[in-house]
């Protein structure tokens, strides 16, 4: 019994583990100034477009933009300083994705409160109503029994199967 | 009677019938009367007819050019090819309501028809809130945006479709899409029915389980069309942009694969009564919202080519819907007890729900970063910006979970796993996905999100392989069949079942697809003058000029370059710009995309110089055709599951086997 709420804590561990672990999805290196130039537009809005990425934009100015990143890239400026830049000239809402701080951190936060405060519930829920009809149930049968009544079970499956 | 009167004649007498029919419903189901029941499914019937001859007067309305119709004047012109045509139907906000009402109408009258001896204590009520949904569209449809109101002098030609919507996506996305929202009304107006009329079972889910899976099939169709469409025409190299339409695209879709699968547990367990019908309300509400985000131009965005006064009608409604369902809900709590309590922690049931949890919170996410711009205003006076990478990085780790999530699940026993149960299961599939995700890295694969998100995508795939492997042996021991005998009759006996298993490996080969091309997407903006060339990737690509073009009503440019693979094959390339007489504004694209060992060479032309300079956006696109490829397996796996029952007699037997023991998930 205890050996089995071990696993299953295991295993609901381990996903929530694995879920948690991947919330912080690295973007694949890049490799080249053309994929850095790409990645650092894509951060970017189009100021004159309708929800198109710098990157993405066929617009005149998206194109001068990409070619200004790609000018400071080649000089050696950091991804960082180039969003700056442009933070600076246009503010904080040619970003992309709204800054991780202040207010609009809760943007990011609060899917996963959502998520994580569902499990948690949803887990307390769960344990807590298996307690009783556990004990109830394990002590008074008998594993021979049980594994007499597997074997039936297996029998009968196989007959439905054909 | 001109056409125009048959039409609005139609429409009003369609909406007269739906609240007759309504009223019967709820009278016959109440009075337990069964002269007004068939009242109320006739008149469910009659408004479907009225509805059909009123879509067919547009229709001929469109095929005749009759531009004393303001709705044809504005979507359609002679020189449209006939298809367009007739696909101007639902190009426009009136068309594409009364397509909602027609598709609604038809379906609604088919379930109703069927099932009406089935479940008579809550068929009643179930057509009054069909009904109520259609008397809603109808009396838009009749007093607010009539498809037949007229021009006092008709033009001589029509203003033509929007040039984005000359294209064979246009013939197949918006009405795929459409029926699928309309659809889910028919599981939701069974849920309420079930409520209204007491009932606690699972009959309503059974009766609704084809419709609701056709629903789920028409939504998830719909979007993969607009994504393929977007890809095909938009010419940015992606095909999702996490656009708010799109976003009210994918949510009921979410809800709706949320719902699909926790009412396997009520079915079988009795169990998550209470949830199932809050999926359903949700669902319902979401796809009511993206009918109207999409057709009320509330925000703009590429795909609202109407703009309209019909807001306030859509909150109204949306209103009515959330209160209504709510309160019905809250006050049918008591009779909504569960037959069964959860068993164990680590069970085929908590697993759905790990489903669950995961399929609304990424609905959820997708909803909160929808609307956060409009919060961020409101509270703090400026709007904040949620473009995709946003979405990319929250739902990202979510939609890992759930591909891991896809291959767990299937292989979790009902109840109560042992350990020993776990252990025979689960070693062999988490091995060979193991074996998988170790020939990743071989193959030179070394990002840690990658080697996850991919690694998840092959134990959900070798999951499927693995179940059909043991029923299919299962089979072959027992009465020694051919294996394809096997595989045959183990599906047709357990349809739903291995049906979805199908959906599950397209669901894992489209993920596959999606993971690689957006971590492995490659694009070079080059300006080449004549007879220059460039490399990307494998590819050298050469220019040749550009060329200037007349056909009917436009003029295209188009870029003549040549392709060549190192090492391989080379090919002609003709990316161009069209520009449609009628609206030079908006050129439309042409992608020149060519696909080499499933990766895709995606060219754009993006401008050009006095001097025959072209400016070419070249993007190599991985494995983009598996999202294609896995949606028809999707597809595929969706029919399996949806197709009838030749015999009805062995199904009997199922009640009487051990609940543990049936086969059917």
């Amino acid at each position: 019994m205890k050996c089995k709420d071990l696993m299953a804590a295991r295993v609901a561990a381990l996903l929530l583990v694995l879920v948690a672990g991947m919330a912080v999805v690295s973007p694949v290196a890049a490799q080249t100034v053309e994929d850095e130039a790409r990645r650092i537009a894509q951060e970017l809005q189009c100021p004159i477009c309708q929800g198109l990425s710098v990157a993405d934009s066929p617009s005149q100015l998206a194109t001068e933009m990409r070619e200004v990143i790609r000018e400071k890239l080649e000089a050696g400026e950091s991804h960082d300083q180039i969003i700056q830049y442009f933070v600076d000239r246009y503010g904080e809402n040619i970003l992309e994705t709204p800054p991780r701080n202040g207010f609009t951190i809760t943007a990011w936060v609060m899917p996963y409160v959502a998520v994580f405060a569902t499990l948690a519930f949803l887990v307390w829920r769960v344990t807590r109503r298996e307690r009783p009809s556990n004990e109830a149930s394990e002590e008074e049968v008998d594993p021979q029994y049980l594994a007499e009544v597997d074997k039936t079970f297996e029998h009968v499956r196989d007959e439905r199967l054909r | 009677m001109t056409g125009a009167e048959i039409g609005t004649a139609a429409l009003l007498a369609a909406l007269v019938a739906a609240i007759c029919a309504c009223v019967a419903g709820v009278l016959g189901a109440h009075l337990r009367d069964e002269r007004l029941l068939l009242a109320a499914r006739n008149g469910a019937l009659a408004v479907a007819a009225m509805i059909v001859l009123a879509s067919l007067t547009l229709v001929s309305a469109f095929v005749s050019h009759d531009f004393s119709l303001a709705y044809v004047a504005e979507h359609s012109s002679r020189a449209m090819p006939v298809q367009f045509v007739i696909a101007a139907f639902y190009s426009g906000q009136q068309g594409s309501l009364l397509y909602w009402a027609l598709t609604l109408s038809i379906f609604g009258g088919i379930v109703v028809f069927h099932s009406f001896d089935r479940l008579r204590q809550l068929i009643g009520y179930v057509i009054a809130v069909l009904m109520g949904i259609e008397a809603f569209f109808l009396l838009i449809l009749n007093f607010a945006e009539s498809p037949f109101s007229r021009l006092p002098t008709p033009p001589a030609d029509g203003q033509g479709l929007n040039p984005l919507l000359y294209d064979g996506g246009m013939l197949f996305h918006p009405p795929m899409l459409l029926l699928g929202y309309s659809s889910v009304a028919i599981p939701y107006a069974f849920a309420m029915g079930a409520l209204i009329a007491g009932r606690a079972d699972a009959d309503w889910i059974r009766v609704t389980r084809r419709y609701s899976l056709f629903a789920w099939a028409f939504l998830g169709t719909g979007n993969l069309l607009g994504a393929w469409w977007a890809y095909h025409v938009l010419g940015w190299g992606g095909y999702w942009g996490w656009d708010p339409v799109e976003n009210s695209a994918i949510m009921p879709w979410l809800a709706l694969t949320a719902y699909v699968h926790s009412v396997m547990v009520q079915q079988r367990r009795g169990m998550l009564k209470v949830w199932n019908m809050a999926l359903i309300i949700a669902t319902f509400c979401l796809a009511i919202q993206g009918t109207f985000i999409v057709r009320s131009g509330v925000i703009s965005s590429v795909h609202s080519f109407a703009q309209s006064t019909i807001g306030p009608f859509f909150f109204a409604f949306l209103a009515i819907v959330v209160v209504g369902s709510t309160t019905l809900l809250l006050a049918r709590l008591p009779i909504l007890k569960d037959d069964h309590q959860f068993d164990g922690l680590v069970s085929r049931e908590s697993g759905f729900l790990l489903n669950n949890v995961l399929l609304v919170g990424i609905a959820f996410a997708t909803y909160w970063g929808t609307i956060f711009p409009v919060l961020s205003e409101a509270i703090r006076g400026t709007k904040a910006t949620v473009g995709p990478p946003f979405y990319e990085q929250v739902n990202g780790p979510l939609l890992i979970g759930l591909l891991i999530l896809m291959g767990l699940g299937p292989l979790l026993p009902w109840r109560r796993a042992t350990r020993e149960q776990l252990h025979h299961s689960f070693v062999i599939p988490l091995a060979l996905a193991g074996v998988g995700t170790l020939a990743l890295t071989l193959l030179g694969l070394r990002e840690p999100a990658a080697l996850v998100a991919l690694g998840g995508a092959v134990f959900a795939a070798v999951t499927v392989f693995w179940e059909y492997w043991r029923g299919v042996r299962a089979r072959l021991r027992s009465s020694g069949e051919m294996p394809w005998v096997a595989l045959s009759r183990l599906i047709s006996r357990a349809r739903p079942r291995y049906g979805g298993y199908l959906v599950h490996l397209g669901i894992a080969v489209i993920a596959v697809g999606i993971i690689s091309s957006q971590l492995y997407q490659v694009q070079r903006e080059v300006t080449l003058p004549i007879g220059s060339s460039f490399t990307v990737g494998r590819y050298t690509i050469t220019s040749l000029g550009l060329v200037e073009t007349q056909i009917p009503g436009a003029r295209v440019d188009t870029a003549r370059l040549q392709v060549s693979e190192e090492g391989g094959a080379s090919w002609d390339a003709e990316p161009a710009k069209v520009f449609y007489t009628n609206f030079n504004d908006q050129p439309a694209t042409h992608v020149a995309i060519a696909t080499r060992r499933l990766e895709d060479v995606y060219l754009v032309l993006s401008g050009w110089g006095d001097d025959g300079t072209v400016s070419i956006v070249a993007t190599l696109n991985p494995m983009v055709s598996l999202i294609w490829f896995g949606g028809i397996i999707v597809l595929l796996g969706a029919g399996v599951s949806l197709w009838p029952d030749p015999v009805v007699a062995p199904r009997r037997v199922r009640v009487a086997v051990p609940e543990a023991l049936a086969l059917e998930v």
